[in-house]
């Protein structure tokens, strides 16, 4: 299997995080193109790659800011006054448990609903959540791949868990949960 | 281990991220406690959920194609004159200029806008340690002013001069850190349990005398040109953002701080 091959059997995997990142299809195919006219060059510089699943979703990640965020002017960063502390929250949880928790309730929301609460996440939550939930990569390869320390990723994981649950939360009451 | 533990330890213990240990304890807690392992047993089909939906998701079969179509087009005709230039003897002269551009660019453009990024990264590392620990990680620990101050001369070789606190908040310590050999010393102070740092950076080039005198003792804000700075209403993840960004002569920076207005709280008013 020639190198190029060898990258392109992750195409599914890096176009899925795409599209969920860009919301819009166009964008994905884009960003997918553009990340591999990047490893492909890069290829060429004979760098023994280890993690390559690794490596093509960080250059994903870093076009994705670079390119997208530039053109937005940076709007998906986290609104600081919206977020408390990380530490608050745990003891939120303790005393506030979510509708998800009752019977039947994940199983009576759709799909739909699962990827329009995943879409309304803040960027930087959406990404961890696609890496660690859905690609399965340990903490420290998200901290390399988004490039910040591993406490960082491990406060957006679960805040944006959180926040996951409570849209989810919001839809299954629109089904008469409560 | 109890509820409490279980739940800060349930995402790392999903995401099989804990060690051994930790793992059979929380396994132990959930075989025994029908809460905590209804949680995640719920948490597990929710995650579940959450990656079939989005591995429903396959590439446009016309993806591959296209992306190999524009591995083996040819380059551009800017480009051919580019690979021209540089294979001939030009290659020095260019090479020079391009060398006096990128040096005015990083002198006079870029070193703030990558910095900020970089100090941002630093300060929210810090602050998100205390979160997870709680615990600061300094270097020295002390509420004596005058030993924070040696002990960042001796570090930076800058005469620090620390801004005057109000009485509800106290100093506790300083780290020190280093991004690309320019040295970052952040200056902790305590106020309504939340930890406020004072950055201070110092360029690399300092000689063995001090060079620098950085004072903050008149700072009610951070001002720039006699006006407050904000340089964003936003941090990398919530917890942290640039209160001010000042330079002085190209020769340090001053940033400060994390967690909402607490920095300009506890300054006392000059």
């Amino acid at each position: 299997m020639s190198q190029k091959r060898k990258l392109l059997v992750h195409i599914d995997a890096l176009y899925r995080s795409a599209l969920y990142l860009t919301k819009n299809e166009n964008s994905a195919d884009d960003l997918v193109q553009e990340t591999y006219l990047k490893a492909f060059k890069s290829l060429q510089d004979d760098k023994e790659i280890r993690n390559v699943k690794a490596w093509l979703f960080r250059i994903l990640m870093n076009t994705f800011i670079n390119k997208y965020r530039k053109d937005k002017r940076e709007p998906s960063l986290v609104d600081f006054d919206s977020v408390e502390a990380f530490h608050e929250s745990i003891q939120e949880e303790v005393v506030a448990p979510s509708i998800l928790d009752g019977e039947s309730v994940l199983e009576t929301l759709v799909d739909d609903d699962i990827k329009m609460a995943l879409k309304a996440l803040p960027d930087d939550f959406r990404m961890v959540i696609l890496l660690s939930t859905v690609e399965g990569f340990s903490y420290k390869e998200i901290s390399k791949i988004v490039n910040c320390p591993v406490g960082t990723v491990m406060s957006r994981i679960y805040r944006g868990r959180k926040m996951l649950k409570e849209k989810l939360a919001g839809y299954a009451q629109k089904y008469g949960f409560k | 281990m109890n509820c409490n533990d279980v739940r800060k330890y349930l995402y790392a213990f999903l995401d099989d991220e804990l060690d051994v240990e930790k793992n059979i304890e929380v396994l132990g807690h959930s075989n025994i406690c029908c809460g905590c392992g209804r949680r995640m047993e719920k948490e597990r089909l929710l995650q579940k959920r959450v990656r079939e939906t989005v591995c429903e998701v396959k590439a446009p079969a016309y993806l591959e194609q296209m992306i190999l179509k524009r591995t083996e087009e040819k380059p551009n005709f800017f480009i051919s004159v580019v690979k021209k230039l540089m294979s001939e003897r030009r290659l020095v002269s260019l090479a020079g200029i391009a060398a006096a551009i990128i040096m005015t660019v990083y002198f006079f453009a870029i070193p703030g806008n990558l910095k900020k990024d970089d100090f941002l990264y630093l300060a929210e590392s810090k602050y998100h340690d205390y979160m997870m620990m709680p615990q600061l990680d300094l270097d020295i620990r002390s509420q004596d002013q005058e030993v924070i101050v040696e002990y960042l001369r001796k570090q930076t070789n800058s005469s620090i001069v620390l801004p005057e606190i109000r009485d509800n908040a106290k100093l506790i310590g300083a780290a020190m850190s280093e991004i690309n050999g320019v040295k970052v010393s952040q200056v902790f102070y305590m106020h309504d349990g939340t930890p406020v740092s004072l950055m201070i950076i110092c360029k690399p080039d300092s000689g063995s005398e001090d060079s620098k005198n950085v004072d903050f003792s008149g700072m009610k804000e951070i001002l720039v040109d006699e006006k407050v700075v904000y340089y964003d209403d936003k941090g990398f993840c919530g917890h942290c953002k640039i209160m001010g960004w000042k330079e002085f002569g190209n020769e340090y920076v001053v940033v400060s701080k994390l967690n909402s207005d607490e920095m300009i709280k506890i300054l006392k008013k000059a």
